[in-house]
């Protein structure tokens, strides 16, 4: 392996890996805006330029790679490259990049949503020169509407190009482009193209500075006023790693950024999983426990909508009752309704959700966005199996078989057919653990209200059998709880002893399921871990895609 | 009386004929490679000849040419650039005009020694009439079986195509140049890697300029030496030079590689009109140092003109009078790589712009002694720091004429006007 010298560090590395790289293994932080480690390296920002003992100019790092030399040509008897990231030259050509780059920008901070997490902010302080020396008048190209979620403010754009280089290179769909030439370069889309992707939010993430803006997040309050949590996306079965930053004063989520995770989403998410949050807000959010004694239904508390609901199930044999756990639900959620129902009420009817495949999968060159919606449907099928789906116990519920159904819900989507309506109004006891108001809750005896994926904690696991943790970052509306809460209260109302907290009961499903075993919450803090393929009872064929 | 090889019979409008030039004994190196060469002889002619490269930076033809792998697992490719743009420069144009079969006998012997079966003479949207001329004697040589397939018998195929660019100056740069014909925009790839190994398509390709390309025929047929005896040894070889600017006799001249530059201007280009005083030269096409007319008792080859701190570059001579506002020049010059700057690194995209508004302002008199400063610092962030070289053609004309004129910079600050062009 080369040996090189950056800096006053000595370092081993690998060959052929390029001196960005180099310098940020021993925390070398050379500043950059064109290089992504997930585009293609184009090299002309310039920004990362370095000095090379023995090269005649200044080279970019980011396209420069380590090398090795003969040992008769080392310098100093040993470096196959000495490097300097810092000295008098490369100072002067940073000061001057950033002269550069900032003589046409309208320092726009104060109205700018990038401040306080924008590339050239950072820079100006550390490599700029603090004033212009441009006494002429700047360029001003127009602002453009680029697509259904994207702005750009072209007097802020740096022409790094990475958002034209992600249309190309990630997503495949080319809508980007740099046109004119020279100092008249603008991005822009391809004529009579909009920038209309399912990934276009992405280009805001990777803007380095404040030219790509999401409407969505368009002069929402300032960055740096939002707690960060991360946790995963509920909107498909993909499973995205994601950071949700919400503000707590007010209980809002105010954007969500993809988290890097190699094995599933790499650096990006889906424009529907980024927006998804905006889903539990379409309808009207369950507040408060409600019972339904006549036709009116009430609002109770959570002391008297448990007695009622246990007081009500009591009343049917076990053959009478089914329960349906859902892929909403968390991994522990799923497997206390289980517990409950098997332990509790001995009931056999123990089924899960119906697949939702609201589309095919959506297949860019770099990313796939799956169909299947659930975004823990694979876990739910783990736990409780998927030989009784919902609408099999539609069927009973249709010949009379069952009389009383305890349904987990949480997809702020889920809606159901006339049909599947009627079927369930022959019911002669509904419970509807939700979070929203829907035509499915107005049928129900009992409505305890649930917790949306971003207010919950537990695990998922993906379509590809990644098991991920998710985190609570909001706040339930109203008394609403979390669905772990809600079952774990009815557990101990029944007698029956189980854990406490999301974590112990994960031991036991780690413990218990063949394909969890030796899996532990907290290793899956990180990047997930991925659960075995040993599928018991042929459920295996029927999982996996 | 030198021997012109290359414009031999250029004045004559039947040389662009396939027959003329067949009946002057055209065609005949090409097929003593094809029958008595391989093409690593080829090779080994032309880099013992020390043929240079005539479109600026003067690398060894025969060595760029033995970077080509050796093998054949990926399809090779000769790209002959006829992107001729830097002002002051109009040789190829010459050629292709009055001697394109000589152009494409250099283009079949450079494809046949780099193995490749495809060559593309890539030529500037404006040269409308070069390019009609090109395809008419590519026609002329598939007829007569010097293009195409089996080529005189030997089993050599070669396809050749004209490709016309959109008048972008950057697709003169070789790598600009490969993305234009791939259909891209013509933005400059990073080197390493270089063309000889991933060119066009990510294919071995040799770019060479038209005048280099066409120099080759001779080489074949009288051998490495004779070239090599025109002219310095190591820069040798009959030369295009274009005479314009404040010149009786404007025009191109072959002359042996070498040639004064002072007997260049007023021996052959016959002095300056109006019998002016000479101000400065560029030697070498707008981009290079600019000399002062102190300067020019020097030999116009590569390492001459090196030495004294400018370049032969193109060989476009632009002579400039005594009458001649230096801001004015150079404000003329800085527009041009401002205008043709692909706008792809930071520091030419903006510092062009910058730069050209500056020298309009001092021009204007409106300038102030700190822009002056300015102008030279921002030449030296340009300067070798973007991925090709019009960073660097842009700044070391500014770079220049600051060194050597600084003077009349400062007079227009001081006058607040410009001193020459009171029109202004």
């Amino acid at each position: 392996m080369p040996f090189i010298k950056i800096d006053d560090h000595e370092l081993e590395v690998e060959k052929g890996i390029t001196l960005l790289e180099a310098a940020k293994l021993i925390g070398i932080e050379i500043p950059h805006y064109c290089y992504h480690p997930a585009l293609k390296i184009v090299a002309s920002c310039r920004m990362c330029l370095v000095r090379v003992q023995g090269m005649p100019k200044l080279v970019p790092s980011c396209s420069t790679t380590v090398y090795s030399l003969p040992p008769e040509k080392k310098i100093d008897g040993k470096y196959d490259m000495v490097v300097w990231t810092q000295d008098q030259e490369v100072k002067d050509a940073q000061e001057s990049m950033m002269e550069f780059l900032l003589l046409n920008h309208p320092v726009d901070c104060p109205e700018c949503d990038q401040a306080g997490e924008c590339f050239l902010q950072d820079y100006s302080y550390k490599y700029g020169k603090g004033y212009s020396r441009f006494d002429f008048e700047k360029r001003v190209p127009p602002r453009k509407d680029l697509g259904p979620q994207v702005l750009l403010i072209a007097t802020r754009c740096i022409l790094c190009s990475r958002c034209v280089r992600f249309t190309q290179e990630i997503t495949g769909t080319n809508e980007l482009i740099v046109k004119q030439r020279g100092y008249k370069s603008e991005i822009d889309t391809f004529p009579g193209v909009s920038l209309d992707n399912k990934l276009s939010l992405n280009t805001v993430d990777i803007c380095p500075v404040g030219a790509l803006v999401s409407k969505d997040f368009l002069h929402k309050p300032r960055n740096w006023r939002y707690e960060k949590v991360k946790t995963i996306c509920p909107g498909c079965s993909v499973g995205c790693n994601v950071q949700v930053e919400y503000i707590t004063d007010s209980n809002e989520i105010g954007r969500i950024k993809p988290v890097y995770n190699p094995a599933v989403n790499q650096w990006w998410m889906c424009d529907d999983g980024r927006l998804f949050y905006h889903e539990y807000e379409k309808n009207e959010r369950l507040q408060q426990p409600q019972i339904r004694t006549g036709k009116d239904t009430k609002v109770v508390n959570w002391q008297e909508a448990f007695q009622f609901t246990l007081e009500n199930l009591r009343k049917f044999k076990p053959e009478e009752i089914a329960v349906v756990g859902n892929g909403f639900a968390t991994n522990e959620e799923n497997y206390l309704l289980q517990q409950i129902f098997s332990e509790g009420f001995k009931v056999n009817n123990i089924g899960v959700c119906d697949r939702f495949i609201q589309e095919q999968d959506v297949i860019y060159l770099q990313f796939t966005i799956k169909g299947e919606k659930l975004p823990n449907w694979q876990g739910a099928v783990d736990i409780l199996g998927s030989k009784l789906p919902f609408s099999k116990i539609l069927k009973k519920i249709e010949k009379g078989e069952i009389k009383a159904l305890y349904f987990l819900g949480g997809d702020p989507r889920f809606k159901l057919e006339e049909e599947e309506l009627k079927i369930l109004s022959k019911l002669e006891f509904l419970v509807v653990q939700d979070i929203k108001n829907s035509s499915m809750s107005q049928l129900a005896k009992a409505i305890l209200p649930g917790a949306g994926a971003y207010e919950k904690e537990g695990t998922f696991t993906n379509y590809q059998g990644r098991v991920q943790r998710i985190r609570p970052v909001i706040m339930p509306p109203g008394s609403a709880r979390s669905d772990f809460e809600i079952l774990r209260e009815l557990a101990q109302l029944l007698g029956i002893s189980l854990p406490l907290k999301p974590r112990s009961i994960f031991a036991q499903i780690s413990a218990r399921l063949a394909e969890y075993q030796g899996m532990d919450y907290h290793v899956l803090a990180g990047s997930g871990r991925q659960r075995a393929e040993t599928v018991t009872g042929g459920k295996k064929a029927e999982v996996l895609d | 009386m030198f021997e012109k090889v290359l414009t031999k019979d250029i004045q004559i409008p039947a040389s662009r004929e396939i027959s003329y030039y067949l009946r002057a004994g055209g065609y005949k190196a090409f097929e003593k490679v094809l029958k008595k060469m391989t093409p690593d002889q080829v090779i080994e002619e032309v880099r013992q000849s020390n043929l240079r490269g005539r479109g600026g930076a003067g690398f060894s033809a025969g060595m760029k040419w033995g970077f080509v792998p050796k093998t054949n697992d990926k399809p090779h490719y000769l790209l002959c650039n006829a992107d001729e743009s830097e002002p002051g420069t109009f040789k190829d144009r010459l050629l292709m005009t009055g001697n394109p079969h000589l152009v494409l006998e250099g283009n079949m012997i450079a494809a046949y020694a780099i193995r490749s079966s495809v060559a593309y003479i890539y030529i500037r949207g404006e040269f409308v009439e070069e390019a009609e001329i090109l395809e008419q004697a590519i026609a002329q040589a598939y007829e007569k079986g010097f293009l195409g397939k089996n080529i005189l018998g030997s089993g050599y195929q070669l396809d050749m195509y004209v490709h016309r660019g959109a008048g972008a100056y950057i697709c003169g740069e070789e790598t600009g140049l490969i993305e234009s014909l791939e259909g891209k925009r013509g933005w400059p790839r990073i080197k390493p890697p270089f063309p000889a190994v991933a060119g066009v398509w990510q294919c071995p390709t040799i770019v060479n300029n038209v005048e280099t390309l066409a120099c080759v025929p001779a080489i074949i047929e009288r051998g490495a030496g004779w070239f090599k005896s025109i002219g310095p040894e190591k820069s040798p070889g009959p030369k295009l030079y274009c005479l314009s600017g404040h010149i009786n006799n404007p025009g191109v001249y072959e002359l042996p590689s070498g040639v004064n530059l002072k007997e260049l201007i007023y021996q052959y280009g016959g002095g300056i009109p109006n019998n002016k005083k000479l101000k400065a030269v560029i030697p070498g096409g707008s981009s290079v140092p600019v000399l002062t007319a102190d300067e020019i008792d020097v030999a116009m080859d590569f390492d001459s003109l090196a030495k004294i701190g400018s370049m032969l570059g193109s060989a476009g001579v632009i002579v400039l009078d005594e009458d001649t506002c230096m801001v004015d020049a150079l404000l003329n010059i800085t527009h041009f790589y401002r205008h043709e700057s692909c706008g792809q690194c930071t520091p030419c995209r903006e510092g062009t712009n910058w730069a050209e508004r500056i020298l309009r302002k001092i021009e204007h008199g409106k300038g102030e002694m700190k822009d002056i400063n300015l102008l030279e610092e921002l030449a030296r962030h340009i300067n070798f720091r973007t991925i090709c070289p019009l960073g660097d053609a842009a700044a070391m004309p500014i770079e220049s004429f600051l060194k050597k004129f600084r003077p009349e910079f400062e007079a227009h600050v001081q006058q607040g006007k410009c001193p020459l062009n009171s029109n202004l």
